[in-house]
């Protein structure tokens, strides 16, 4: 008799322990991250480019980095969402509810969501090459682009599932077109869309082996589509990778950069999606 | 030439006629605004409709009563082919609406609806500003000029009796109406379009007493220049506004005919046994 | 006027089509694309050779796989092994015992760890895990070890699963019929042996899935375990040896693919050998998880 409850309270000891572990891992990551970087973030992180010998020591900062990250993950963005909108607009509003073809579309969605990023870069130099673009900003917009379809698609998907379809039934009873339809229901899922477009986001910035062989990198900012483009991640690692102790307190500077971006990015999110659920209801 | 002034025959297929009062001289048929023919539903295999023969008069109301599950949201969507959207639900037979059947192949779903107004049983306002929800079907059906758009908008929420209440916010959030507030706009919305025939999905059972109220009145001023169609589940409310019912169950038409006569002199068993609430 | 509408209808209607074929097709094109460019030294080569030789001498022109696919093998096992557990403690904690201000609180913790960037564990791996690996575990069961080893590739790709490990399971839990659970409790079990008979019992494949799923994902994590693993090419005798996972073959050799036309086509062979893993193993966790929501969905 004694046993269950013993029982029961000893795991219930452990389960708090793993979740108190977790919890404790997450703050002890942003500790390490703010701890070492904070003391070498200076405004000249944020505003300038590196200058010569950056790398090794000398003075500028990370611009060319946040600006081609900015860059990269706004031409995938657009490129995404012209991919995207269609696609869940049409499986969920023009396809019929059980219908097979949906389904399998679904199912690639879930395969391509689950194939690593560098998969994504290696494809992406692979199609570079063949279409005779060298690294650079356009590569890295293809490369990060493939990466957070998915990811984008899943999310608008998600949400539009949950719509009711008495909107879809009271447009079309007015004699709308499907397009014209279509256009409206855009509209209700607004939040839904931005807050798909804030978690690709998240995913895309962040990553570094999708740009690794596409976007190549460079101490300037792109100024245009064939010109190489630096990225945070890459900088990141770049500068981690020197012998000089204050590169790689820059490189833990850019790190907080990095991190900060993904917070802000992160509750953005959590906002907007709390912001549509109210709407349902 | 003795006519009875508001007795006027409903013919109905395999249905004996209702009877009538005065002199059996000249029976005047009204112009039948809507006629099915052999009209037969299957979803998934089910079926729902069963040879449907009815006949639906002009600007009158007709409400159509039964138990739950018996096929009346099934024949009004019919009416503007909403199944289209469905290819789990095939239809047999034909719907005369005007003479035309709305089935033959040349005939383009987008003008049937244009047609028929939808009330549904839940007020379904767009995304959009009070007046745009208004202005949103004049609009895609062809109206550009500002000015007609605008004459629409108010004329038709002067009809439904909103007009007043929103005159000064007409552009903001129609999700900001109260429940009763929305469906009426719905109802603006939908004879924006000028349909012809007015359909309602049991419209007033979300809505509370003094909404339905208002909502019921409005039928009874829309039947002057609309068909008007209404699935009800209230026995009440078919006994209030209607001046033809049709009762349906199991996917059959069992009876119908003008209200008065149906209430009060059922011809059916299945009729007597629904109207005193053996079942419901 | 009319038919400018019914035009763009139809257009809309073939366009959106397009894309859903596109979407299709594109697995099959990255499959072929990889597959193709993998083709030169898969006929210069023999394929069995290739993926079991650890012999990695490309400018010899030695291709061994064996070494790098034992290192993916061996880090993703110990992330499954660290975080397996940890993950179904935390989701059974969450959903069974936690109260709902706490289980709110953990949303944005899950979430945070999922959101942060792969090189920001990296970094975070190069500053702590490693020295610990190096000073503090290490010394008690070998004589030196530099700390980039497969143990600290295999705690920091453990972190990195945690989350996705975690969404899944909660999401499994919750799905469970609330009345089962009920009738468990109403017979007198603690809420410990309903867990143990009722919940764990009747998601055992979704666990399974959920597991199958963050494998693949250790599979293919490449920044963080490319900072703390070592990248040596040989073949690890144990934890606290180097380690040279597949995908940091890819990431860190890219350079040399240019110089060399069977150094490329060896790394697009490991590319491609990463995506069928993957998509294998994402597959059938998917079909398994898509069985269950359809069992349990409610809404």
């Amino acid at each position: 008799m004694n046993i269950k409850f013993a029982e029961e309270k000893i795991f219930k000891v452990i389960m708090i322990c793993s979740s108190v572990l977790i919890l404790g891992v997450l703050l002890y990551i942003l500790g390490t991250i703010f701890h070492k970087g904070l003391p070498a973030l200076t405004l000249d992180m944020i505003t300038k480019l590196p200058g010569g010998g950056f790398y090794l020591g000398k003075e500028g900062g990370v611009l060319n980095a946040i600006v081609g990250s900015f860059y990269i993950i706004g031409g995938a963005v657009i490129i995404s969402l012209l991919i995207s909108v269609p696609l869940v607009m049409f499986i969920n509003y023009y396809l019929p509810a059980k219908s097979v073809f949906s389904a399998i579309v679904r199912f690639s969605l879930d395969i391509l969501f689950g194939i690593p990023s560098i998969v994504y870069g290696a494809f992406g130099f692979a199609l570079m090459v063949y279409l005779g673009i060298k690294a650079s900003l356009l590569g890295g917009i293809l490369a990060v682009a493939m990466l957070i379809m998915p990811i984008m698609m899943r999310s608008l998907d998600e949400v539009a599932k949950l719509l009711s379809r008495d909107l879809p039934d009271a447009l079309l009873s007015l004699g709308s077109t499907k397009y014209e339809m279509a256009k409206v229901i855009l509209k209700q899922l607004m939040p839904g869309l931005i807050t798909a477009v804030l978690l690709a986001v998240g995913r895309g910035i962040g990553d570094a082996a999708t740009v690794l062989f596409t976007a190549g990198f460079t101490d300037n900012i792109p100024v245009s589509l064939g010109q190489p483009a630096a990225s945070l991640p890459l900088s990141i690692f770049f500068q981690l990778g020197s012998p000089v102790e204050e590169v790689q307190n820059r490189a833990y500077a850019s790190a907080i950069l990095l991190t900060v971006i993904i917070l802000i990015l992160s509750f953005s999110s959590r906002f907007f999606s709390s912001k549509f659920s109210k709407h349902k209801i | 030439m003795n006519i009875t002034a508001e007795r006027i025959k409903v013919q109905t297929g395999d249905h004996l006629l209702v009877e009538e009062k005065a002199t059996p001289e000249l029976k005047v048929i009204p112009d039948l605004a809507i006629r099915t023919e052999d009209l037969n539903v299957y979803i998934e295999n089910q079926h729902i409709l069963q040879d449907i023969n009815l006949t639906i008069p002009e600007k009158s109301i007709t409400c159509i009563i039964g138990p739950s599950g018996c096929g009346k949201t099934t024949f009004l969507k019919s009416l503007n082919r909403m199944h289209d959207e469905t290819p789990e639900v095939k239809t047999e037979g034909k719907i005369f609406v005007d003479g035309i059947n709305i089935f033959d192949p040349g005939i383009n779903v987008i003008d049937i609806r244009k047609k028929m107004g939808l009330l549904a049983q839940r007020p379904c306002p767009l995304p959009m500003s009070i007046f745009e929800n208004v202005a949103y079907g004049p609009r895609i059906h062809g109206i550009k000029r500002r000015k007609t758009i605008n004459q629409r908008v108010i004329q038709y929420l002067q009809y439904v009796g909103l007009w007043d209440e929103v005159r000064g916010r007409v552009r903001s959030s129609a999700s900001k109406l109260s429940i009763g507030q929305q469906q009426r706009l719905c109802l603006a919305r939908g004879l924006a379009i000028e349909p012809e025939y007015i359909l309602g999905d049991e419209a007033t059972s979300a809505l509370d007493p003094l909404s339905t109220k208002i909502i019921e009145e409005l039928f009874i001023k829309l039947k002057e220049k609309y068909t008007v169609i209404l699935v009800t589940h209230t026995l009440r409310q078919a006994r209030r506004i209607a001046d033809y019912i049709v009762f349906m169950y199991l996917g059959k038409v069992i009876e119908s005919g003008p209200t008065a006569e149906f209430f009060n002199n059922p011809k059916k068993q299945l009729t007597r046994e629904y109207l005193s609430g053996a079942f419901s | 006027m009319q038919r400018i509408r019914f035009a763009k209808d139809k257009t809309a209607r073939y366009f959106m089509l397009g894309v859903a074929v596109f979407i299709i097709l594109f697995l099959l094109i990255i499959g072929f694309s990889l597959f193709f460019k993998a083709l030169p030294i898969m006929r210069e080569k023999n394929l069995w050779n290739l993926l079991t030789s650890s012999e990695w001498k490309p400018f010899k022109g030695e291709f061994g796989f064996s070494s790098f696919i034992i290192s993916t093998v061996y880090v993703s096992l110990i992330a499954i092994i660290i975080a397996l557990p940890l993950s179904i403690l935390t989701s059974i904690y969450l959903n069974s015992y936690a109260s709902k201000s706490i289980r709110r609180f953990f949303e944005p913790v899950v979430d945070l760890l999922s959101g942060i960037p792969p090189v920001i564990y990296g970094v975070w791996g190069t500053l702590t895990i490693v020295p610990i690996v190096s000073r503090r575990i290490a010394p008690l069961f070998v004589e030196y070890s530099t700390g980039y080893t497969v143990l600290a590739g295999g705690i920091v790709l453990a972190v990195m699963i945690i989350p996705l490990m975690i969404s899944i399971m909660v999401e499994i839990f919750r799905s469970i019929p609330r009345d089962i659970t009920d009738a468990s409790l109403s017979l007198g079990a603690t809420r410990w042996q309903t867990v143990k008979k009722v919940i764990l019992r009747r998601s055992f494949s979704g666990i399974i899935a959920a597991m199958v799923l963050a494998l693949s994902r250790a599979f293919g994590e490449t920044m963080a375990v490319l900072m703390v693993c070592g990248n040596i090419p040989l073949i690890p005798h144990s934890f606290f040896d180097a380690c040279y996972p597949l995908p940091a073959l890819i990431a860190n050799n890219y350079g040399e693919m240019l110089s060399m036309p069977s150094y490329e086509s060896a790394l697009m062979l490991a590319a491609f050998l990463l995506f069928i893993i993957v998509i294998l193993f994402n597959g059938a966790s998917r079909l398994v998880l898509n069985q269950i929501e359809k069992r349990y969905h409610f809404t």
